[in-house]
């Protein structure tokens, strides 16, 4: 069961739709930075489906400072926005900044994305204070907004799953609901294409930890560099990647194309037998 | 007595099992490492451990399929294994002297902040620092490398201080059959680039 400050998900596939609130992130580039835009965007993949919006206001990549007084500023007023215009969304904010997620889940957001492995510890607190939850994630012990550099593991997904499962167990042990958590491995965060793919192929081994696993995938650079292409390039590798993660047992996706996804996961579920199909005539009339 | 002195770089794509990307660079490398053919040859790398090392060069930790090796060694003695199979193996920490060997295999990097998608992001200082190594090597300049700034270099993560440091030591201690003045070294740069933002550099040292 997920739960998110009492709003209950359904117990299918579940898409997280990506809200960039900045001027540089690697796939919009700018294009939903201005506060009528991003509102736009939410309008725009609420209808779609999605079941949970994620806003954030730093990009992960190196690059211009951005401070907690400039994230805030960005993704403050989102949240409000989006709260008003839409009660039952599950509102999640991307930030590490424990300053930064207090803001936010005072004006009515959900869910903690921390997509750098706790840097501050201090923010499961916050959320437990706010009965919010919090996405656990494997970011390679790299501080935030910093590239891997030929970094090793003796057994990447032993790595991932001790580090997201040990930092969920932190979460609860701080106030969060068992039930408003989730594990997020991390692809390209602190990993090199290869460790990624392993971390796709063995999803299974996240899955049965028994946290509900999120999964950041959407047109990343292991999926670029396995299909040789740029990121406005990169849905069906995104696609193919969530179909299998999917079919593992992973929960949500954290998607830019809200539509394609939930198409894949609807496919994906209706296999699992999870869902039924939504037309079934064929030779039965 | 050191003769023979060649530096390369050991991004993890030179080992076998994680090859293609880096083959003109593995070639330059490998005539390079020519020179030391029928030299009693070291190879020397930063190690968490200074001294003597046995092991395999196992690709694993960076994502290569199979099973892992038991004996995996640190990256750049790793490389070295890989460019120089024969080679005995020789840890290098931060204050490590290097053992007397004719041939030394010197394996480091430059800076890994060449480019904004370079892994330390872009830093315009470390340019700069690559020609300041680049031109140490080319000039045979052992003092030259040992004036590298050490707090600059872990500011631009700069893999190779140490072992370059190591090396440099081992090339000034060389002296002369007459006693009368250090050893003499002529340097050649065969490559320095930047392909993916990090510092590559092959170089050789033989007696001027």
């Amino acid at each position: 069961m997920l739960r998110f400050r009492g709003k209950l998900l359904p117990e299918t596939s579940l898409v997280m739709a990506i809200v960039n609130r900045t001027p540089d992130s690697f796939f919009d580039r700018g294009a939903t930075f201005g506060l009528q835009a991003a509102l736009d965007r939410v309008d725009e993949v609420v209808a779609a489906g999605a079941h949970i919006v994620d806003i954030g206001g730093v990009k992960a990549a190196p690059g211009a400072e951005v401070s907690a007084a400039e994230e805030a500023d960005r993704v403050v007023e989102v949240v409000e926005r989006v709260r008003a215009a839409h009660p039952l969304i599950v509102i999640s904010v991307d930030t590490y900044r424990a300053s930064v997620a207090e803001l936010v889940l005072a004006a009515g957001a959900d869910l903690v994305n921390d997509a750098w492995e706790a840097p501050e510890p201090e923010t499961f607190a916050v959320a437990a204070s706010f009965g919010a939850g919090v996405v656990c994630t494997h970011a390679g012990h790299l501080a935030p907004r910093t590239r891997p550099h030929r970094v090793s593991y003796p057994d990447v997904v032993a790595d991932v799953v001790t580090t997201v499962t040990g930092l969920a167990e932190r979460a609860v042990a701080a106030g969060v609901s068992r039930e408003s958590v989730l594990i997020d491995p991390g692809h390209d965060f602190g990993k090199n294409t290869r460790h990624s793919l392993q971390l796709t192929a063995r999803t299974s081994d996240l899955v049965a930890s028994g946290w509900p696993v999120l999964m950041a995938l959407s047109r990343k650079d292991f999926v670029g560099e396995v299909l040789d292409l740029l990121p406005d390039e990169r849905l069906e590798g995104t696609l193919a990647a969530t179909a299998v993660c999917a079919w593992q047992g992973a929960r949500v996706f954290r998607a830019h194309d809200v539509g394609a996804t939930l198409r894949v996961l609807r496919m994906v579920d209706a296999i699992k037998g999870l869902t039924e199909p939504v037309v079934n005539v064929r030779g039965l009339a | 007595m050191v003769r023979v002195l060649v530096f390369v770089p050991s991004p993890p794509l030179l080992l076998d099992a994680l090859g293609g990307a880096v083959t003109s660079l593995r070639r330059v490398c490998q005539r390079a490492i020519s020179v030391l053919d029928g030299c009693d040859a070291v190879v020397v790398g930063a190690s968490p451990g200074q001294g003597w090392v046995a092991g395999t060069a196992d690709a694993t930790p960076y994502g290569a399929s199979g099973p892992a090796a038991q004996d995996g060694l640190p990256l750049a003695l790793a490389v070295g294994r890989t460019l120089l199979p024969a080679a005995s193996l020789y840890g290098v920490t931060q204050t490590s002297e290097l053992p007397v060997a004719e041939g030394l295999l010197v394996v480091g990097d430059g800076t890994a902040r060449r480019t904004e998608k370079a892994p330390g992001h872009f830093d315009e200082r470390a340019a700069g620092f690559d020609t300041q190594i680049e031109k140490a090597l080319a000039e045979g300049d052992p003092e030259a490398l040992l004036a590298l700034d050490p707090v600059l270099a872990e500011a631009l993560l700069v893999g190779g201080l140490d072992v370059w440091r190591a090396a440099a030591t081992a090339a000034l201690a060389e002296v002369r059959p007459d006693g009368e003045a250090p050893w003499g070294w002529s340097g050649e740069v065969h490559l320095a680039e930047a392909p993916y933002g990090v510092g590559y550099v092959v170089a050789t040292w033989l007696p001027a």
